[in-house]
């Protein structure tokens, strides 16, 4: 294409040719596959490819203002101020539309995305639920008291786990219209993370992996919100062991520091790669390197974690090495008289 | 009766489908992650292999890959069964040789159990 653009004019070719070059230059960029990949619209609607049309226009713009200018302008100075402002006129406002088109862009593939994501965390206990009502119906498992047990419990886990994966989806709802209503009041943080170790000992254990509790002696309790706390507090512990290999070693500790109470989980998982950090309290967020450990979650936890904490009064922050673990921190104001 | 390797990391879900599975007559062994169904499958020569997809360790895309890509398990028949149903992921799994694709949330129980039937050696 660029020996076309070379060659000699002929009369009104050299429009073709230009054009014909532009879209070589498209093709070479692959505008086509990323407003099909990224975007999923046409070319026309695709911000990438309205950036190189706002540029070509800016350019086109300040060259014809130059023109213009320089033949009813007697100061050169004028001429250039012109074609400098008409320039900076036409790119700001082409930024303005195409980043409110990438900004609706964006929203709209996070909701396919959100349907996606919700959609199979959805099947999979509604199918454990299927299924466990189709074996209580075999005479061979029906008959026998053990299985028949065993198969009433799968039918209320996976039921309770429809009912979290609901309940978060309605908090998370909540958050973005700006309803959620956290009830406060003296929470024993010491007392729930024992339970909430304990809970998780079995998934902990299948792992071979070992749970340390490291608290301070006489942990004040915090002043929160605590059907919401006991999510976060599970959410970390959770992602804990569930991020970690064979033979891990977690620490969760509890330390408090004049008036305020440090909550820490420090494991020595798969961590988070370090370009994923800044994104890892966002919605659906998920590391790139989970997927081969565990595939299954919402990507909601650390997002409705640290709305939790936040509108609590306290603060979340964690580091993370890949391949060498991540340690996850909360601190919340200590419960005092005056806390209520 | 035949033996079945089942990879499956769900608990619910492998604990039901290998009961009604042993229910049938056959016998299951279990695993719930990619690599050690992959190692039950080589040690077991298993009659069937049902596998999900999404797993721990090692992915069902990779374990099917590896048994047939090894000829002492190239034959076994693999029944995918996942809830994964984009047509890329179903083009990739019959490019990689599995024999049925099965969406776990649209088969009862004994839809599944009949399916692995089907696939199994005597039956063809």
């Amino acid at each position: 294409m660029v020996i076309w653009f070379c060659k000699p004019s002929h009369g009104g070719r050299n429009d073709g040719y230009v054009i014909l070059y532009f879209m070589s230059m498209l093709h070479k960029l692959n505008v086509r596959a990323v407003c099909r990949e990224e975007f999923n619209v046409s070319v026309w609607r695709c911000p990438t490819f309205l950036f190189i049309v706002m540029g070509v226009a800016t350019i086109t713009g300040a060259v014809a203002s130059s023109l213009f200018a320089t033949q009813y302008a007697d100061d050169p100075g004028v001429a250039a101020l012109a074609s400098l402002v008409v320039a900076a006129i036409i790119f700001t406002l082409g930024h303005i539309v195409i980043q409110s088109l990438t900004r609706i862009l964006e929203a709209s593939r996070m909701k396919s995305k959100f349907l996606n994501i919700i959609s199979h965390q959805l099947l999979t206990p509604l199918t454990a639920m299927k299924w466990s009502l189709n074996a209580l119906e075999t005479d061979g498992i029906a008959s026998d008291p053990k299985e028949r047990e065993d198969i009433y419990r799968i039918f209320k886990e996976n039921n309770l786990r429809m009912v979290n994966i609901i309940n978060t989806l309605l908090d998370i709802s909540r958050i973005d219209v700006g309803k959620v209503q956290l009830r406060p009041e003296p929470f024993d943080i010491a007392a729930y993370t024992k339970t909430a170790i304990a809970m998780h000992a079995d998934d902990c254990a299948k792992k071979t992996c070992t749970m340390t509790f490291a608290p301070d002696d006489d942990i004040p309790p915090v002043f929160a919100d605590p059907a919401r706390l006991r999510i976060v507090i599970d959410n970390l512990i959770d992602n804990a062991v569930k991020y970690s290999r064979e033979n891990a070693a977690i620490v969760v500790a509890l330390k408090k520091d004049g008036g305020t109470v440090t909550f820490a989980v420090t494991d020595t998982g798969i961590g988070i790669p370090q370009h994923e950090h800044r994104h890892i309290f966002s919605k659906f967020s998920r590391a790139s390197n989970v997927f081969p450990v565990e595939g299954k979650g919402l990507g909601m936890g650390l997002f409705l974690a640290k709305f939790i904490i936040e509108a609590s009064g306290g603060t979340i922050n964690f580091e993370s090495r890949e391949g060498v673990g991540s340690k996850f921190w909360f601190s919340l104001p200590a419960y005092t008289r005056s806390s209520s | 009766m035949a033996t079945i390797v089942l990879i499956e990391d769900e608990t619910a879900l492998q604990r039901t489908l290998a009961a009604a599975l042993k229910d049938a007559g056959h016998t299951v062994v279990t695993a719930s992650d990619g690599a050690a169904g992959l190692a039950l499958a080589r040690e077991h020569k298993p009659d069937a292999v049902i596998l999900d997809l999404i797993l721990p360790k090692m992915d069902g895309f990779s374990v099917l890959e590896a048994l047939k890509k090894d000829k002492t398990t190239a034959h076994i028949p693999v029944v995918v069964l996942t809830n994964l149903e984009g047509p890329e992921d179903v083009e990739r799994v019959v490019g990689l040789g599995a024999t049925t694709y099965l969406v776990k949330a649209n088969y009862d129980l004994s839809d599944v159990v009949n399916k692995v039937e089907e696939v199994l050696p005597r039956a063809q």
